[in-house]
């Protein structure tokens, strides 16, 4: 079990390293020096010479690259080109927001989809018909296009919740409020997933074999499906919450753009917007390490729930 | 994220899925959702690509003397922020998106595939290797590496998609790999190896068109996801170019406008959900073309062939004096067939007893009803199957018409019972240990500490040398026989005083099924419980029972004591089953094997249901229903020349 997690995480980090060069070089790829960009067109060439300067932008690339590296591995990702403050500090300041955000939704999702999928599962007449109905077009609909509707019925007209902005952890109650909208927006498709993905493997699993004999051995239908089905039916699911999670950090994008929430994804989007390189880096690097992080955790989880793998 | 990994790809059932392509896809189309989903999308295609034509007004044509104006006879979907017309900008707003998402499906597809089909099949070091970069590709978070990349190329959709497609790619590998390997085992691909095919042959003639349905569902999946994150990059405004509007981008503007005119999410919205629920449904119905699952692999009832339900008039009591711990009368097991309210009976009034103690073998081939006659004495018959009719007396107990909650009490602690695989019989998840003391402790409610001292008890009850660590194992880590013995441990741990054994050796090994056979001999006589054991083994029978029901086609077709049947058969069936035993003793007539297989349920005949296969066939036979008779002391069977069969065993 644990040799697994080890070489699964021996294989995680050299990819790690291969995202972080890639984003690296693809950056280079940028059309035009920052100066001129971020500077605007009223800069003289000399100006803009200076501040490429200041940026080390025009030193060769591999130097560049050893110094990007070798700061990155002491998790010093750099400086902003705009805000001249250090991208790391940039991102420590923003990721509270959206993993508050992505654990938030996961609380939502997992117990929800698990509660629906086996309900429809057991029950195979209206409430799977409506869930199967509903699912359709929650999974259709973008979440910006929810999380629109939602403000419009929670915030403007019935002023439940406020319709933008944050609230930090030192206030709970306000904090929730404040997440409330954009985690029911980014919930909403992934737990109609997930749940039809959870009635599927339940439905699998009620028409084996191990649940008859079971049955047939007198345990209680609480243990039969409760303990022994619900527990196979994970297996395969489990797979699933990992890309549903991963799934959410790019849903959260979008929706901390659209609740104005000052989180990694505005990061993104406004450091793409006015071409700050290093913060661009920084904040893929981040998202690439998440992605491996959580893939992990969802091999190790499948290996939980499943002896024949934890086995190997 | 184009393509989520399935990793545990569904495995095609090839041969089956091997018709002609063109009756599948006009199944598809059979369906009315699939039909409409397949129409919206063409639809929506036509429109996109003439939108200049088609389309009322310019997409990006302002009028700031019509403003938010709803929909009307002049706007159909009325106007926007700045007085465009709605329809038309929706008209134009689908031909990006759609472009977009082809793109990165077409490239996941083009280098997904190939690599996939090169890992499933060419061998090892492919295989390590490509499966290392699907790995990586796994690493990547590709909606943002789409974001990053718009700071190189803002609002080009072709390199961002472009891009989507690349790192989806390895989605489509491992797709295609897992695909490909499962086929690649099928029996008929060994064959076309083994039959001098070249791998080129084989991957085109046998593997792809067998791949192919799921790799079109991936791709319409695929193509759904595309849109949905175009669509959010043009939310971004990073996706597309604002005057060349998208729905994205027109969900993007509404969104501004929320407060002032609400209606203008709805066309954006509509339009971009019901493709991407027209790409899913699609996609979801050509997976429905897979075996087992489609409307035509159903059975079609065909009632001019349907047997006769008329009770036996006949119906003599088998021994009228003992009064059996098990009483079985005139059982009847029924599944729902086609039109409603109709159903198929596959078990057809059978009775029979099991005295306290005895061991009563149930023979018949596979589809005879052996399995659904037993299945319901417990109250497990699987949904939607029921029992029809007849009933089912357990020491003076009605179990046919129970309530569930009295059936409950009675399994495990009166009725056990034990099923074919017993690999399959295990519950995966728990060791072999947990799942024996939570039976233990059901039945006796003893302490956990007890549970584990009776476990170890009953494991080596059942001949199980090292019953601490055999409780330590989960089923996939025990042999069959072992996994057996445990099964027989679990079922008799309620101590019950009758055991349904379903074909207990069928799935072993040759040297195993002796032992298991022994083992329930065994622990018969030492609990003096009642034995059912189902098995289309003869050889089973004359070793364990006492006596014997034959069954062909859901009815009784012969019945008395093993020896009796065995030694003087009164049915062409069970000389047939006599004969087709290795080192069966030479026929009176020229039955060696029984030529053809048991007819399915809905094609039984009206009369002799035995009377297609049998080689004593004659015109009486097809004369009409034939009764179970009295044949002898203790003895029934059903047939018309059953004194043609004495008198050439006496010859």
């Amino acid at each position: 079990m644990l040799k697994m997690a080890l070489g699964r995480l021996a294989l995680a980090l050299p990819m790690l390293f291969v995202v972080a060069t890639a984003t690296f070089f693809l950056q280079q790829l940028v059309p035009g020096d920052p100066g001129s960009f971020i500077l605007g067109k009223d800069a003289t060439p000399a100006e803009i010479r200076q501040f490429d300067a200041s940026l080390g932008v025009n030193r060769p690339v591999l130097a560049q690259y050893g110094s990007w590296l070798g700061g990155a591995i002491r998790g010093n990702l750099g400086t902003s080109w705009t805000s001249h403050s250090p991208v790391t500090q940039t991102l420590l300041a923003a990721a509270p927001v959206t993993l508050s955000l992505a654990v938030l939704a996961m609380i939502v999702i997992v117990p929800l989809a698990v509660a629906l999928g086996t309900a429809a599962a057991l029950n195979r007449g209206t409430l799977d018909r409506f869930l199967q109905g509903i699912a359709g077009f929650a999974i259709a609909l973008p979440n910006f296009w929810i999380g629109t509707g939602l403000v419009l019925l929670l915030a403007v007209d019935l002023r439940v919740f406020p319709a933008t902005g944050y609230t930090g952890l030192s206030d709970p109650a306000q904090w929730l409020r404040s997440l409330a909208l954009p985690v029911a927006a980014l919930a909403i498709g992934p737990v109609m997933g997930l749940a039809l993905q959870v009635r599927g493997a339940m439905i699998d699993v009620l028409s084996k074999d191990y649940i008859r004999s079971l049955r047939a051995a007198g345990l209680p239908t609480r243990s039969v499906l409760f303990r022994h089905a619900l527990r196979n039916s994970m297996a395969p699911v489990i797979t699933t919450i990992g890309f549903q999670l991963l799934g959410l950090l790019a849903g959260a994008v979008v929706i901390e753009q659209l609740f104005n929430l000052p989180g990694i994804g505005t990061v993104l989007v406004t450091s793409v917007s006015a071409h700050d390189v290093p913060l661009v880096q920084g904040a893929v690097l981040l998202f690439a390490g998440v992605v491996v992080a959580v893939n992990l955790l969802t091999d190790i989880a499948a290996a939980v729930l499943n002896p024949r793998v934890r086995g190997r | 994220m184009l393509a989520a990994p399935a990793p545990e790809a569904a495995a095609p059932a090839g041969a089956a899925l091997r018709q002609p392509a063109a009756t599948r896809w006009r199944r598809v189309l059979r369906s009315p959702a699939s039909a409409a989903s397949l129409l919206w999308l063409l639809g929506v295609v036509v429109v996109s690509a003439f939108a200049s034509a088609l389309a009322p007004y310019s997409p990006i044509q302002q009028s700031l003397t019509a403003l938010f104006q709803g929909p009307s006879a002049r706007h159909l979907l009325g106007t926007d922020e700045l007085g465009r017309d709605v329809l038309s900008r929706l008209m134009f707003g689908g031909a990006t998106l759609l472009w977009g998402s082809a793109e990165a499906t077409a490239i996941a597809f083009a280098l997904g595939v190939p690599a996939g089909l090169l890992a499933g099949y060419a061998g090892r070091t492919p295989d390590r290797v490509l499966s290392w970069v699907a790995d990586l590709s796994f690493a990547l978070p590709a909606f943002i590496i789409v974001v990053a990349l718009a700071v190189i190329y803002p609002q080009n959709v072709l390199i961002l998609m472009g891009a989507l497609g690349v790192i989806s790619s390895g989605g489509v590998l491992r797709f295609t790999r897992n695909l490909t390997r499962a086929v690649r085992d099928e029996l008929y691909v060994d064959a076309a190896r083994v039959a001098g095919l070249t791998r080129r042959q084989i991957l085109t003639r046998h593997i792809l068109p067998v791949i192919t349905p799921p790799l079109v569902v991936q791709a319409c999946l695929g193509m759904s996801v595309g849109l949905i994150v175009l669509a959010s990059l043009s939310f971004l405004g990073l996706g597309t170019n604002p005057a060349t509007p998208n729905w994205g981008q027109m969900i993007y503007d509404a969104s501004q406008q929320i407060t002032t005119d609400p209606w203008l999410m709805v066309p954006g919205g509509a339009a971009l959900a019901l493709t991407v629920i027209a790409l899913n449904v699609l996609g979801s119905s050509v997976r429905d073309l897979a075996p087992g699952t489609g409307p035509a692999s159903r059975p079609r009832p065909r009632a001019r062939r349907r047997a006769d339900l008329l009770p036996d008039p006949a119906t003599p009591a088998e021994t009228a004096s003992a009064i059996g711990l098990l009483e079985v009368r005139d059982l009847s097991v029924a599944f729902p067939a086609g039109a409603r309210d109709r159903s198929q009976p596959v078990v057809d009034r059978v009775s029979f007893t099991v005295r306290a103690g005895e061991t009563l073998g149930l023979v018949g081939e596979s589809g005879c009803g052996k399995t659904m006659s037993v299945l319901s004495i417990p109250g497990l018959v699987p949904a939607p199957g029921i029992v029809s009719g007849g009933s089912i007396s357990f020491d003076g107990t009605e179990l046919a018409r129970a309530p569930r909650q009295a059936l409950r009490r009675i399994r495990g602690s009166r009725i056990g019972y034990i099923s074919q695989d017993p690999m399959a019989a295990l519950d995966p998840s728990f060791t072999i240990g947990s799942q024996l003391r939570e039976v233990i402790r059901r039945h006796s409610g003893c302490s956990r500490r007890e549970a584990r001292a009776r476990c170890e008890r009953a494991l080596g009850e059942v001949g199980i040398a090292d019953p601490a660590a055999t409780g330590r194992l989960f089923p996939h880590q025990v042999s069959g026989g072992m996994a057996q013995r445990v099964a027989i441990a679990r079922a008799l741990a309620g101590t019950p005083e009758l055991l349904i054994a379903d074909e207990p050796t069928t799935a072993l090994d040759v040297t195993v099924q002796a032992e298991i056979l022994d083992l329930l001999r065994e622990l018969k006589e030492r609990r003096n419980m009642a034995l059912i054991v189902v098995t289309h083994d003869l050889g089973v029978v004359a070793d364990a029972c006492d006596r014997v029901v034959v069954m062909y086609a859901g009815q009784i077709v012969e019945q008395g004591s093993a020896d009796q049947v065995l030694a003087t058969p009164r049915h062409p069936y069970t000389v047939g089953l006599l004969n087709s035993m290795p080192g069966g003793r030479p026929a009176a007539d020229r039955l060696d094997a029984i030529p053809g297989a048991v007819p399915a349920p809905q094609d039984w005949p009206s009369w002799c249901r035995f009377e297609p296969r049998c080689p004593m066939a004659a015109d009486a036979c097809r004369a009409g229903a034939v009764h179970l008779v009295q044949a002898g002391p203790g003895r029934r069977t059903r047939c018309v020349r059953a004194a043609e069969l004495a008198a050439a065993a006496k010859a």
